[in-house]
């Protein structure tokens, strides 16, 4: 295909989301203001229902219940905003926070330890976009795979055990996950924090703006100039980084780590968050609030059945209801044309 | 006079005669034991030496199946056994596998923990038709097999119930409100646990269980799960679950609620590092300990025993008890736990 041709193909997809778009704008409420609607009438219905669901103290235990959940999906609609997906994310929060817990056992400073853990997600956002940018295999499987290789090498070579524990005293590490500060606990400020950087970073800078135009029409970015394989690698360096912040709150709040949790069901969880916040799995569309509101109705949730006494099965059958329900009107709302296609979706 | 002296020399004959007869059975006693003990020991060596013993656990790398190994290891060696382990990693398909490979290499004694009830039956049972002499370790399944090595769950969850009953329930003065923090609904353990504990509680009208959920295994989980409750019962007394370790994250969750002083959080499992941590630290208020070392240790006790019986694979099923301490905040010692095995 020619400059030309190219030129012109991001120029009519363009114009076909446009069109799309203000549809949806027109005819139809955005998933975002579905989303918050529906986590009113939840929390209306438990409020009125449940005594004590709409105290101070429940809410709080509420926003901590999905702080860690929240900042991985804060990650995770990044990447999902410039089109990608980020399947290790789960190996990289387990394994780097697991690492730092064993490395407290020895002589180094808690900060070194700190970029040391970093440092290893780091890599593996670097190792993800570049496979991703550069080789461009699909993320669905590039990041399937660079997970297993993170578990495994982390398993291997730098932990000892499935389960790190820190130890006796780690006091000053613990507060991460442990401390109150203004009335709120530590995970759910950290989450606070790391969602309100993102939500200034995608909207008010340049390179945040340039990641929602590489999602939206990558051949189009490409062409006004914005350099799309370095941008895809920040994508996921920004997602390794969210997700070791999540591994030491995680690890912080319950003094030790389960790396066993990739076994579970929280990278699915994770996308249930971004998905049902209105981040198109199309790429481009979505913003860090309505992940944040996404969070929220998912905790409401969660919460409420909790204090049901509801199975955890049957929870996890609600979840996906929930999910199910939500990419259905992300269907509906941003139908797949020749352009949002992905290899990987069939 | 010569009458006596006849008579004295007859008894003295007597007491000599008697005497070297008692010497000479000792002696031809001494010489039976000999041989006897060369017997057992030639038998022993027969039926134990060189036999293979392969060790299944779900995972390794926790401090239980850590310390199991560590246990069963050393004691299969010592005795001349040979030794081998698979590591499933969590995955039910790869240890089908192992468990599969292991049935065809024909091993003579297959160590297994099961991840539930059901998923393992069939493959153990196959495994004792083809010879190999299968023992259950900790958590059993559905199928009956040579022995079980292991914790008598129901007995153990009712010991902890009645401690509970005895803190929390009528005459003491608190709400009697207990929240129950289930492993993995299918897992053995969990559910004779669950059961022999709440059989417990339920002999006192003054308990009541105010919730009762799974965080399948998971400290996250029950920390959670416990959080949520306490929200709702802040007059709870007590909290309980299956496993010491994940019962950290809800001992979390109580300390959070400054709550420490009133709810009581019961665990159960190996005596760990980290468990006796958690106590000291006040996280936990009492774990039911057993060790698995020497759980470990009682497998192969096990195994050299069904050896020299020469029994068939699941002739006479048998199973070993292991013995219950319990370990309290108050009067841990650091002594009390095992370090974690490093890799």
């Amino acid at each position: 295909m020619s400059r030309q041709d190219l030129a012109e193909t991001a120029e009519n997809a363009s114009l076909n989301q446009n069109s799309y778009a203000k549809k949806g704008w027109l005819k139809k409420p955005s998933q975002e203001l579905i989303v918050l609607a529906t986590a009113l009438v939840c929390f209306l219905f438990f409020a009125v229902t449940l005594t004590g669901f709409a105290s101070f103290g429940n809410l709080v235990t509420m926003l901590r219940s999905i702080a860690v959940l929240g900042i991985l999906s804060t990650g995770m609609a990044v990447v999902v905003i410039g089109r990608g997906l980020d399947l290790s994310q789960v190996s990289v929060m387990a394994i780097s926070s697991a690492w730092v817990l064993t490395l407290m056992s020895s002589d180094m400073s808690l900060v070194t330890i700190m970029f040391l853990g970093l440092g290893f997600a780091l890599v593996v956002g670097i190792l993800n976009g570049w496979i991703v940018a550069f080789i461009e295999i699909p993320p669905l499987f590039a990041t399937l795979a660079t997970g297993l290789v993170c578990f495994g090498v982390g398993r291997w070579v730098l932990l000892s055990g499935v389960h790190a524990y820190p130890p006796k005293e780690a006091a000053d590490f613990l507060f991460l996950g442990q401390g109150i500060v203004f009335g709120l606990p530590m995970p759910v400020l950290i989450f606070l924090v790391v969602a309100g950087v993102i939500h200034v970073f995608l909207r008010r800078t340049t390179i945040g703006r340039h990641i929602y135009g590489l999602g939206d029409n990558i051949l189009a970015a490409r062409l006004i100039g914005i350099s799309v394989r370095p941008l895809i690698i920040l994508t996921y360096m920004i997602s390794a980084a969210a997700a070791f912040i999540a591994g030491i709150t995680t690890a912080a709040t319950v003094a030790s780590m389960n790396t066993e949790i990739v076994n579970s069901t929280l990278i699915f969880d994770v996308l249930l968050v971004v998905v049902l916040g209105g981040v198109s799995l199309s790429g481009g569309r979505g913003g860090i609030v309505s992940v944040v509101v996404g969070a929220i109705l998912i905790g409401i949730l969660l919460n409420g059945m909790t204090i049901l006494n509801i199975n955890s099965d049957v929870q996890n059958i609600a979840k996906a209801v929930v999910l199910l329900a939500a990419i259905i009107v992300d269907r509906r709302l941003h139908p797949k044309d020749e352009e949002t296609d992905k290899q990987g979706d069939h | 006079m010569v009458k006596a002296t006849i008579k004295k020399i007859a008894s003295t004959l007597m007491i000599a005669g008697v005497a070297i007869t008692v010497a000479s059975t000792t002696m031809a006693a001494g010489k039976i034991s000999g041989k006897t003990e060369r017997m057992v020991r030639s038998d022993y060596v027969t039926a134990v030496e060189g036999k293979t013993v392969a060790y299944v656990p779900i995972s390794l790398g926790l401090p239980l199946s850590d310390y199991w190994m560590y246990g069963i290891q050393t004691s299969a060696e010592a005795a001349g056994m040979k030794f081998v382990v698979k590591d499933p990693a969590w995955k039910v398909d790869a240890m089908t596998q192992a468990i599969s490979a292991l049935i065809s290499d024909k091993v003579d004694y297959l160590v297994v923990q099961n991840p539930d009830v059901q998923v393992l039956a069939k493959l153990l049972k196959k495994a004792e038709e083809n010879g190999t002499h299968v023992i259950q370790l900790n958590m059993a399944s559905n199928y009956r097999s040579s022995g079980f090595v292991g914790v008598d769950w129901v007995s153990h969850g009712e010991e902890i119930g009645q401690d509970i009953v005895k803190e929390c329930g009528t005459g003491s003065g608190k709400s009697g409100k207990v929240a129950i923090v289930q492993g993995e609904l299918t897992a053995a353990a969990n559910v004779w646990f669950v059961a022999g504990l709440k059989k417990a509680l339920g002999e006192d009208s003054a308990i009541s269980i105010v919730n009762d959920q799974a965080a399948q295994w998971d400290a996250t989980k029950a920390h959670d799960i416990t959080a949520a409750v306490l929200q709702q019962n802040p007059d709870l007394c007590a909290t309980a679950g299956v496993w010491g370790i994940m019962m950290l994250g809800s001992g979390q969750a109580v300390k959070e609620a400054g709550l420490s002083d009133q709810v009581l959080v019961y665990g159960s499992g190996s005596n760990s590092r980290p468990v006796c941590d958690a106590l000291e630290s006040g996280v936990l208020h009492k774990h039911f300990s057993y060790d698995s070392i020497l759980q470990g240790r009682d497998v192969v006790n096990a195994i050299q025993a069904i050896a020299q019986t020469g029994l068939e694979p699941g002739e006479k099923p048998f199973a070993l008890y292991s013995p219950i301490m319990i370990q309290d905040s108050k009067t841990v010692k650091a002594t009390d736990c095992h370090d974690l095995i490093a890799k």
